[in-house]
């Protein structure tokens, strides 16, 4: 006697393991996804942190002698590797790269005007994430007669 | 007349319960671990915010209303910061102030009542607090120098801010706008 058995077909299983895995593999981007730019802003918050706290110590330089300051970069602009906890006016290349915490933190001062009155401020704090890097970028501009 | 019932196979029940039991797991898993990441972002909002915050009002009050930095008791007016070309910094845990009135005010770290975190507070004639119990705050410092006797004292400050694990460094330079 033949017996009626009754069972999902081939395209209704194939219909359902497709959505089933469409849904799986959406989460698992959308995780991924939020995960790194979870950690993409915590690091934008470093950096913006690292950028404030130099601009922070070149004012108070700028404060303590306007001569000293714009000596650093008296004719012409220059860009200095600021990695250190104090700073450093004698490399523009950070060697190793990305000392400061995985972060690599650059100022580059424009003077203006002879003698110098006015100095072009360009902070820049990059970190490398894979193949991409970030950066946050600081400017700001520091003025004689603001002392 | 007997009744025909329609059930679950022991097989498919084993195989459900299988399915269910990876992926309940790996669903908690990753929840905990996008909720362990917000937690570490707002860690660093706060800890920047109040940060900051600390750092904006003692540069603020020492550029516009000191006059000078005074050893470690509120009535004293001697200026303690030594005249030196190369500062070698010797680091204090309290910051006494006097300001243009001629009132002293301070900033140090205060843990009261006891069992609150230290905050940072700038104590005169009431306490103010720069922070709250969210964060914590370490390596509270101070430092100050003249470049000669007639110029204005030059303060160093350096902090730890802290928050479920993490922390940013501080440091801020102000010089005094009294002479």
């Amino acid at each position: 006697m033949k017996k009626n058995r009754s069972a999902f077909t081939l395209i209704e299983v194939l219909v359902f393991t497709s959505i089933l895995s469409i849904f799986f593999v959406s989460a698992a981007s959308i995780t991924t996804m939020t995960i790194k730019q979870a950690d993409l802003n915590k690091k934008k918050v470093i950096a913006t942190h690292y950028a404030e706290e130099l601009l922070s110590m070149l004012q108070g330089e700028r404060e303590i002698g306007w001569d000293t300051f714009v000596s650093h970069a008296a004719t012409e602009s220059k860009t200095f590797c600021m990695n250190g906890e104090e700073l450093e006016w004698t490399t523009s290349v950070c060697v190793p790269p990305y000392s400061l915490n995985g972060f690599e933190r650059t100022v580059t001062l424009r003077p203006v005007g002879v003698p110098v009155s006015q100095m072009i401020i360009k902070i820049n704090v990059k970190w490398q994430e894979g193949n991409n890097v970030y950066q946050v970028p600081l400017q700001s501009v520091f003025n004689l007669w603001e002392q | 007349m007997g009744t025909i019932r329609k059930s679950f196979t022991f097989i498919e029940l084993v195989v459900t319960v299988g399915v269910v039991a990876f992926i309940v797991p790996a669903i908690f898993s990753i929840s905990f671990l996008i909720f362990r990441q917000q937690i570490i972002l707002y860690s660093f909002y706060d800890i920047k915010r109040q940060g900051d915050n600390v750092s904006q009002s003692i540069k603020t009050s020492l550029t516009t209303n000191a006059r000078k930095i005074v050893a470690s008791d509120l009535n004293n007016t001697v200026d303690i910061c030594p005249v030196i070309t190369l500062p070698t910094p010797t680091y204090f845990p309290q910051l006494f102030v006097e300001d243009k009135a001629g009132n002293n005010y301070s900033f140090s770290l205060e843990s009261n009542p006891a069992p609150t975190p230290n905050r940072v507070a700038s104590s005169g004639a009431t306490i103010k607090y720069l922070t709250n119990s969210d964060v914590t705050i370490s390596n509270f410092q101070f430092t100050c120098y003249k470049s000669n006797s007639n110029s204005s004292s030059i303060v160093t400050a350096k902090y730890v801010v802290g928050k479920n694990g993490q922390s940013l460094n501080y440091r801020l330079k102000v010089k005094l706008n009294t002479y």
